[in-house]
């Protein structure tokens, strides 16, 4: 009899638990979908304002007039309309170079400083290219070459013919 | 005569108790249990990848603007996602969540500079969806207008009782968004983003 109601007790137990486990049961559902995203890779030169701000970049003028001509001075170049020159490369390392595209004038006798310490001192190539900027790793935004019209400056020897010289000034981006 | 009347009227009215007896039915209880349910389903017709892609190799252009913090950067192309959907009967608690697998990157750099948490998801801003599925508010019931993926489960929406069928939670494929800063290696990027409704 003692067996008997053991019995009944234990399985009214497991019937208890039972009951109470499936009315707590967890229950859960899910549903997926993909996202893909596809970055481009990007390698960039501008001129800017001083605000950031691209513009198409206003010459750099050497205009000496007679009352302030020497022959052996030393001339820096008036603002422009621009006021940095920025790269921009997401894709590993970098290199720069300026090229001039004539010979007319002797343009080593114009030298850049560039502000900042990414970019040394240079003078102007003669109808060539000039690497400025080695290999360089790419911060993913825009780097400033620290180069403005005001970094540009003139250097006479007196030995220059009167006239007005022109060239363009390109700057190019490269990947490493 | 009257006695054959009787017993004609006694045979009719026996025949009449015969027959209403046969006619009478059994009957029984008919019982049906139907379980507690919980159903989420991200819903789009058609066959293919279910996907939100943004593909920007072929316009860099908005890719820098994005850059710049002037935008984010929006979906390319949304597949089969026009909505996400749940269904709940269950007499108690239950639960939406979100949760994200880590991203895969195909490319030639490491795969570095882009993040989940670049992801977000701002509730019916391009879709216009409304969700109807989360009534209540206080501890009962509430939901979150927007969420960053994350490959922690996070909870986005939570309700008690009947959902009342399936019903929208608000959002679609084309209310993701992507935030770029430009250091992100260029390549492709993939996740699986999973939607979880659990009722504890």
């Amino acid at each position: 009899m003692k067996k008997l109601v053991a019995t009944l007790i234990a399985t009214g137990m497991l019937l208890g638990f039972g009951a109470a486990f499936a009315q707590d049961q967890k229950l859960e559902d899910l549903d997926s979908h993909e996202l893909q995203i596809t970055i481009p890779p990007v390698i960039l030169l501008r001129f800017v304002t001083s605000a950031g701000v691209r513009v198409a970049a206003d010459p750099v003028v050497f205009d000496i007039l007679p009352g302030t001509f020497n022959p052996l001075g030393t001339y820096t170049a008036p603002a422009a309309n621009w006021s940095d020159i920025e790269v921009f490369f997401n894709d590993g390392d970098f290199t720069v170079e300026v090229e001039t595209n004539n010979a007319s004038f002797d343009w080593s006798k114009v030298t850049v400083t560039p502000a900042g310490s990414l970019v040394a001192e240079f003078d102007l190539p003669e109808n060539t290219n000039l690497e400025i900027l080695g290999q360089t790793s790419s911060s993913g935004n825009w780097q400033s070459l620290g180069i403005s019209p005001a970094s540009y400056s003139l250097t006479l020897t007196g030995e220059e013919e009167p006239g007005t010289y022109t060239t363009t000034v390109t700057y190019t981006v490269y990947e490493f | 005569v009257t006695r054959m009347l009787h017993k004609r009227w006694l045979l009719a009215a026996m025949l009449i108790v015969i027959g209403w007896t046969e006619a009478q039915g059994a009957t029984h209880d008919l019982s049906v249990t139907l379980p507690d349910v919980v159903g989420i389903r991200v819903v789009g017709g058609g066959s293919g990848a279910r996907d939100v892609v943004f593909d920007y190799a072929s316009n860099p252009g908005s890719y820098l603007v994005a850059v710049h913090g002037y935008s984010v950067l929006l979906p390319t192309g949304v597949s089969r996602f026009t909505d996400v959907q749940v269904n709940a009967t269950r007499n108690g608690r239950w639960n939406v969540e979100v949760v994200a697998s880590p991203l895969t990157y195909v490319g030639p750099g490491s795969g570095s500079g882009l993040n989940l948490a670049d992801i977000r998801v701002v509730r019916g801003v391009r879709s216009g969806l409304v969700q109807n599925a989360i009534s209540g508010s206080g501890n009962s019931a509430g939901y979150v207008t927007e969420w960053r993926l994350s490959t922690d489960p996070q909870r986005i929406a939570f309700s008690r009782g009947s959902s009342g069928g399936w019903r929208s939670l608000g959002f679609n494929g084309w209310d993701y968004e992507l935030t770029v800063d430009g250091n992100e290696d260029p390549g492709a990027y993939t996740t699986v983003v999973t939607y979880l409704l659990t009722a504890p």
